[in-house]
C-alpha cells in the first residue's frame, strides 16, 4: 500500500511538471540498446493477418501468378520481412533543446529589410538534420534557424508527403478527445509520427497520453502488432506502470510476451534480477521458420491434422516456467497485487484442465 | 314567266336602291303578323345514323391512315349503357315494380321522386372512361427497362412453377421484343410478336430463349417459360465476377471480356448487364465488336462464360500453383489451386507464358488501340487555354485549404488589405456574420 502511495504521489509530481508523463533521462540509449530493442520487438509480436489486413487501396486490381513450391515461399518470406519492415518502431528520443546560435552580428546590415531571410542549404541528398538553414535578422544578426523555422524549410524544400505545415485539426483538443473516446490510437498515432520528428515536445505529449489512454481503458489489442506497441511498452516499462499491460497480457495468453515485458522492466530500472535463463527459454520458443512453414503448409492447404488441444507439451513446460517468474515479479514489485493474483491463478486452473486434458489425449 | 319575275325583281331592288332603304325579310315578315313560325329541326346527323354508324365514323381509319400512322391515338368504342339501368335515370324516380319491390312489408310502395344522387352521373363517367384506358400500370422509372418505350431490359418476373420448382430467387429479362411477319399461302403477310428473354437466380443458373406468338403476354410467357428449361450453370469467380479476361464470338459478334476486381461494377453492353445481374457477376468490362444484334450478343457472351477455365483447371495444366496477390490485402499470396505434382524451377521452359490472362486466352493477346491524343490538343486555343491555366492550376487546392482552415478565403496579408479578395466573399463573410448576430439575438 505504502508502495502504491508513493507511486500516486510520483505520478502526481509528473503530473505537475508536465501535463503528461514524460522522460527525464535520455531514454534513446535504453531504447537503441540490441537487447531490449530484441525485447520490444518480440513484445510487439508478429501478426501476419492483422498486419496484412484489409486496407483501402487506389488500385484493388488482383493479379496472379504461377510459382513453384520454391517460389511461393519466397513470397511468403518476403511478406514476413515485409511484415518486419512495417513494425520497425519510431525511436523514443530525449524532447530536444532548441537553442539556435547567433553565428555573426553584422551591426552595420543593421535595418537593411524589413524581414528577416532564411537560407537554406538545398544540396542534394543531404540528410534534413545536416542540412544548414540561417537567419539574416533585420537586426543584423545572422544566427541558426529555430526549430520551427527548420521544419517550415524541409516542408517547403523537401516536402514529406502528407505532412501538413499547420498544426493538423485531428490534434485539436476537441478531435483529439473524441478519437480517444473512439479508439482510434493507431490512426493517432500514425499521424502523430507523419507531422512530429521523435524529438519534439508535443509528440512527446501526444504520444503519452494516447498511451495512459490505452492503459487506462485496457485497450493494448488495438495497439498489438503495430509499430507502435514497442514505444508503448517501453513508455510503460520506464514509468514503472507495466500491471495493466501485464493483466491484458496474461488474460491474453502471451505469456512469452509477459515475461519479456518484466525483463524489460527489470532492465530499465535496474532491478537485479536473474532473468537470462528465462529469457533463453523465450527465445527457443520463438520459431519463426516454423510459423512461416505453417503459413505455407495453411496456404497450399497441408495441413491436415486438426489441433485438438492449442499447446504442445513443450509449451506448456514452458508456461510453468513463466508463471513462476511472473509470480516472482508480483511478489516483489507488483502494484496492482491482488487483480494480478488472481488472474495468474485463473491462468493456472486453465493450464491445469489443458494438461489434464493432454493426458489423457496422449493416454487415450 | 319566270323571267318576267325575275325582271321584276331586279326593277324592285334597283327601285329600292333609289330610295336608300334596304328590307330584311324579318321587316317584311313583322309586317305580316298572322304568319307564326316556329324553326324546328327533328332530324339530325345523330338522329338519321344508328349508334354502331356513329361510332364507326369516329373510331375508323382508312387503310391508307392506318399505314401512314394515323390509328394512333385513336378513340376507342365505348359502351354507353354500361352501367345504365332500366329504371334507374338521371331525375331519382321510384318505380314500384321496376326500381323498387312493390310491397314493403304491410305497405303498398308509390311512385315518388326521391332527392337526386349527385353521384350517379360521375360513377357513370367513371365507368365509361375506365373501358376507354389501356389498362398499362405505371412503372416505377427503375422497372420501366432500357428505355421506356419498348420492352427490353423490362422484368417479367420469375418463370411459372413446374411442379415442386417454384424457381424461387429467379428473375427474367426481356432482351428483345418485336413484331415478326411471315407470308402464309392463305392469308398472306402474317403478324406475330418475338420475344427473347435471359432468366437466371443471381447466384450462377441462368437460361436464354425467344418464343413467337399472336398475343403479348402469350409471346413472354412463352419466352420466360422456356427459357426456365434451359438453364446453365456459370461458375463465379470469387462470387462476383468472371475467373480471367477472354475472348467470345458468335458469328460476327466478338466480344472482349475482362475481369475487374470488387467495387468497378458491370462496364459492358446493356444486354450483357443483363445477363450479368442475373448470373450474378457484378464486377466486369466488356467491349462488343462487329455485329451487335443483341441475339447473337447474349449466344457469343454465354459461350465465354461456358469456355471459361476454372482456377484448378489452369494449374493443373501448367503443373504449378495459380496464386493470388492482392494490393489491398498487402499482396500477400494466396494460393486459389494447386496441381496434384508441381513442377520445379527448372522444368519451366525459357518461353513458356507465364502470365496468366495469356495463359487464359491460349496465347493470344487483345490487340489495345494506341490512344490518341484529342483532336483539339494542337490547336492554338488549347495552347491558350493551358498557358492560362498555368497560373491558377492550383487555386482550387488552395482555395480548399483556406476554407478548412479559417472558414473563409484568407491569406497572411489579408488583415493588411482586407478588401483584396474575391468580392463573393467578401459578400459571403458579411452574410455569415449578419446571420450569426441574428441567431444570437434571437436566442437571447
Amino acid at each position: 500500500m505504502e508502495k502504491y502511495l508513493k507511486r500516486i504521489t510520483t505520478l502526481a509530481r509528473y503530473s505537475t511538471r508536465s501535463n503528461f508523463l514524460s522522460y527525464e533521462k535520455d531514454p534513446a540509449p535504453h531504447f537503441f540498446n540490441t537487447e531490449i530493442q530484441k525485447l520490444l520487438s518480440s513484445i510487439t509480436t508478429l501478426d501476419v493477418q492483422k498486419i496484412f489486413r484489409k486496407r483501402t487501396v487506389n488500385d484493388n486490381h488482383v493479379s496472379y501468378k504461377f510459382l513453384t513450391d520454391k517460389q511461393l515461399e519466397d513470397e511468403v518470406r518476403n511478406r514476413f520481412k515485409d511484415a518486419e519492415k512495417a513494425l520497425q518502431m519510431p525511436p523514443v528520443l530525449k524532447v530536444m533543446n532548441d537553442q539556435p546560435k547567433t553565428i555573426s552580428n553584422d551591426v552595420a546590415l543593421t535595418s537593411f529589410s524589413k524581414h528577416s531571410y532564411v537560407f537554406t542549404d538545398v544540396t542534394f541528398g543531404l540528410k534534413n538534420r545536416d542540412r544548414s538553414i540561417v537567419v539574416r535578422e533585420p537586426n543584423g544578426e545572422l544566427k541558426e534557424a529555430s526549430y520551427d523555422i527548420k521544419k517550415r524549410a524541409w516542408q517547403i524544400y523537401f516536402p514529406l508527403n502528407d505532412r501538413s505545415f499547420r498544426e493538423p485539426k485531428i490534434f485539436e483538443e476537441e478531435n483529439f478527445k473524441r478519437l480517444l473516446e473512439e479508439g482510434q490510437y493507431q490512426f493517432l498515432l500514425d499521424r502523430a509520427c507523419l507531422q512530429y520528428e521523435p524529438d519534439e515536445q508535443k509528440y512527446h505529449d501526444i504520444t503519452s497520453r494516447i498511451y495512459l489512454h490505452i492503459d487506462e481503458h485496457l485497450k493494448f489489442e488495438s495497439l498489438r502488432s503495430t509499430r507502435h506497441f514497442g514505444p508503448m511498452a517501453f513508455f510503460f516499462a520506464w514509468h514503472k506502470m507495466i500491471d495493466n499491460l501485464l493483466l491484458d497480457m496474461i488474460r491474453n495468453d502471451y505469456l512469452k510476451n509477459a515475461v519479456e515485458l518484466i525483463c524489460l522492466f527489470y532492465k530499465l530500472n535496474n532491478h537485479n534480477e536473474k532473468v537470462e535463463n528465462i529469457l533463453t527459454i523465450c527465445a527457443k520458443s520463438d520459431n519463426l521458420e516454423s510459423r512461416i512453414q505453417n503459413i505455407i503448409n495453411d496456404l497450399l492447404k497441408k495441413n491436415q491434422i486438426v489441433k485438438q488441444i492449442d499447446k504442445t507439451d513443450e509449451e506448456l513446460r514452458n508456461d510453468e516456467e513463466y508463471l513462476e517468474f511472473i509470480q516472482s515479479y508480483i511478489d516483489k514489485y507488483c502494484l496492482k497485487k491482488p487483480q494480478l493474483e488472481l488472474t495468474l491463478n485463473t491462468y493456472r486452473e486453465w493450464h491445469n484442465e489443458l494438461k489434464n486434458i493432454q493426458l489423457k489425449y496422449t493416454v487415450g | 314567266m319566270a323571267l318576267k319575275l325575275l325582271q321584276n325583281g331586279r326593277l324592285l331592288t334597283r327601285a329600292f336602291q333609289n330610295l336608300h332603304i334596304t328590307p330584311t325579310t324579318s321587316t317584311i315578315f313583322a309586317k305580316n303578323n298572322d304568319l307564326n313560325l316556329n324553326f324546328s329541326r327533328n332530324t339530325s346527323f345523330f338522329v338519321k345514323l344508328p349508334a354502331e354508324d356513329l361510332w364507326k365514323g369516329v373510331t375508323s381509319v382508312s387503310n391508307a391512315g392506318r399505314k401512314r400512322g394515323r390509328a394512333k391515338g385513336l378513340v376507342r368504342r365505348k359502351d354507353l349503357n354500361r352501367g345504365q339501368v332500366i329504371g334507374v335515370g338521371k331525375a331519382n324516380i321510384q318505380w314500384p315494380g321496376l326500381s323498387a319491390p312493390i310491397i314493403r312489408g304491410r305497405e303498398l310502395i308509390q311512385r315518388q321522386q326521391l332527392p337526386p344522387d349527385p353521384e350517379r352521373e360521375a360513377k357513370l363517367i367513371k365507368m365509361r372512361d375506365a373501358m376507354s384506358s389501356k389498362g398499362y400500370q405505371k412503372l416505377s422509372p427503375l422497372d420501366r427497362g432500357w428505355t421506356g418505350a419498348k420492352l427490353g431490359g423490362r422484368s417479367i418476373g420469375a418463370p411459372d412453377p413446374i411442379g415442386d420448382d417454384n424457381f424461387e430467387g429467379f428473375d427474367t429479362k426481356v432482351i428483345e421484343y418485336k413484331q415478326v411477319f411471315n407470308m402464309k399461302g392463305n392469308l398472306g403477310r402474317k403478324r406475330r410478336l418475338s420475344a427473347f428473354v435471359v432468366t437466371g437466380n443471381h447466384n450462377g443458373l441462368a437460361g436464354f430463349a425467344s418464343a413467337k406468338a399472336v398475343d403479348g403476354k402469350a409471346v413472354l410467357r412463352k419466352a420466360k417459360n422456356r427459357a426456365a428449361q434451359k438453364l446453365m450453370y456459370i461458375e463465379l469467380c470469387d462470387g462476383h465476377t468472371v475467373f480471367h479476361d477472354f475472348f467470345c464470338q458468335f458469328g460476327l459478334t466478338k466480344i472482349f471480356v475482362e475481369k475487374k476486381p470488387e467495387g468497378f461494377g458491370l462496364v459492358c453492353h446493356r444486354a450483357i448487364r443483363e445477363i450479368c445481374q442475373l448470373v450474378g457477376i457484378k464486377n466486369l468490362y466488356a467491349k462488343v465488336e462487329g455485329a451487335t444484334g443483341v441475339q447473337h450478343i447474349v449466344k457469343a457472351f454465354f459461350l465465354g462464360l461456358l469456355k471459361q477455365k476454372k482456377f484448378e483447371e489452369i494449374a493443373e495444366s501448367k503443373g504449378l500453383h495459380l496464386v493470388e496477390f492482392k494490393p489491398e490485402l498487402g499482396n500477400f499470396p494466396r494460393v486459389v489451386a494447386s496441381p496434384k505434382v508441381c513442377r520445379k524451377e527448372d522444368d519451366i521452359k525459357y518461353d513458356e507464358i507465364m502470365d496468366y490472362t495469356q495463359v487464359a486466352m491460349n496465347g493470344k493477346v487483345v490487340l489495345k488501340r494506341k490512344k490518341y491524343p484529342p483532336f483539339y490538343a494542337n490547336t492554338y486555343g488549347y495552347h491558350i487555354h493551358l498557358k492560362k491555366l498555368e497560373g491558377r492550376r492550383n487555386h482550387f487546392k488552395i482555395k480548399f485549404d483556406m476554407l478548412k482552415e479559417h472558414g473563409t478565403i484568407k491569406s497572411f496579408l489579408t488583415d493588411k488589405y482586407p478588401d483584396a479578395r474575391p468580392h463573393g466573399f467578401i459578400l459571403r463573410d458579411a452574410y455569415l456574420k449578419k446571420k450569426a448576430e441574428g441567431e444570437e439575438t434571437s436566442a437571447e
